[in-house]
């Protein structure tokens, strides 16, 4: 508003326009204030449970932090833009092609210096030998929350084929209806329903006697 | 009822691996929220860059395509102007042109001519007296 007065002391002739151009300014300065604080709320809620699905994709905390700053980096560069609505299937999109290009790049690097003596392994097999060294401190995270059945799913999970692995989590843990994941997965609505269908069967039969 | 069986199964299966999961998110280490947190100013950082700069993102490219474009025009106005049999005098002509240029570019930098410049006036009035006017001006 006194940024308005001074505009009307300098030029009073054309004050009314240079009020209409002020105020224009601000709503668009706070529209973009209001994007941006929408956005905050989207990747404060998705982000727990992002770096989650990478962690149990990729089985590397490091990793998967490295995968889920990837998304949000992509996801408020390209698309913030693009109404809230369509963030979620966006993000989930950006993230699962993230986790298999990294995956399918673990492969290829484990083929090629896969022979060298200490190189890790998927699955950390072998590691660097400092990494090899017990450590003796107690970790509570991993004794109370890491159960044996939060183990045994990862490895379930992580054995599933990609599609299936991609439809079971964003349909089961995430929550999102057959047309929501269809778009993250960007296929048919069909093609959703049967790779989750396959996977609950594939980890019922795995998970059954375990749990 | 096998299949009701089997349905039952999926469900709790199901449910199971959901709670598992939620238990998982609930119960992030401080170290992994921090970082998450770093990780997403980061990228509302990056989004706030991006809308609020939007010209920015046009004209430098456009920018760039402009620069390109004076670049060419003037490259090709000088391979225009490479001397040909028939246009030689042209050539030497302009190059008299340019010549005269530098040597006026030369005179008004030279300090020395500046105070020449200064008192154009007087030396415009000397130059329209007569030369028998000048000794009595002297003589006087």
């Amino acid at each position: 508003m006194r940024l308005a007065n001074m505009y009307a002391s300098i030029s009073p002739v054309s004050a009314p326009v240079q009020m209409v151009e002020y105020r224009s300014a601000s709503l668009t300065e706070e529209s973009t204030l209001d994007h941006i604080h929408d956005l905050e709320q989207f990747l404060a809620s998705v982000e727990r449970r992002a770096f989650q699905i990478a962690r149990m994709a990729l089985r590397d905390e490091d990793e998967a932090m490295d995968i889920v700053q990837d998304a949000m980096l992509k996801l408020a560069r390209n698309y913030s833009a693009r109404p809230c609505a369509e963030w979620r299937p966006l993000f989930y999109r950006i993230l699962n092609n993230r986790i298999n290009d990294h995956r399918r790049r673990r492969v290829v690097r484990n083929r090629l210096f896969g022979w060298l003596p200490g190189y890790q392994q998927e699955d950390g097999e072998v590691g660097d030998p400092y990494e090899q060294v017990p450590d003796t401190r107690q970790e509570p995270c991993e004794q109370v929350m890491v159960g044996h059945a939060m183990l045994v799913l990862e490895q379930a999970l992580a054995e599933l084929p990609q599609r299936q692995r991609e439809a079971f989590t964003l349909r089961n843990f995430e929550g999102m209806d057959v047309a929501e994941t269809a778009m993250a997965m960007g296929c048919t609505q069909g093609s959703v329903k049967t790779h989750y269908s396959r996977a609950v069967h594939t980890l019922r039969d795995r998970l059954g006697e375990v749990w | 009822m096998n299949r009701m069986d089997q349905n039952q199964g999926d469900d709790v299966m199901e449910a199971r691996s959901r709670e598992l999961f939620n238990e998982q998110v609930a119960n992030l280490d401080g170290h992994t929220r921090s970082r998450l947190n770093r990780v997403r100013q980061a990228a509302l950082d990056a989004a706030r860059h991006e809308m609020q700069e939007p010209i920015m993102r046009w004209l430098m490219p456009a920018g760039g395509v402009a620069a390109l474009a004076l670049m060419a025009l003037f490259g090709w106005q000088v391979l225009q102007q490479t001397p040909e049999p028939g246009k030689e005098v042209v050539v030497a002509e302009s190059a008299g042109v340019i010549t005269g240029a530098v040597d006026d570019l030369e005179l008004i930098t030279d300090s020395a001519e500046l105070e020449l410049l200064q008192n154009m006036d007087f030396y415009a009035w000397l130059g329209s007296q007569t030369d028998s006017a000048l000794p009595a001006a002297e003589d006087g």
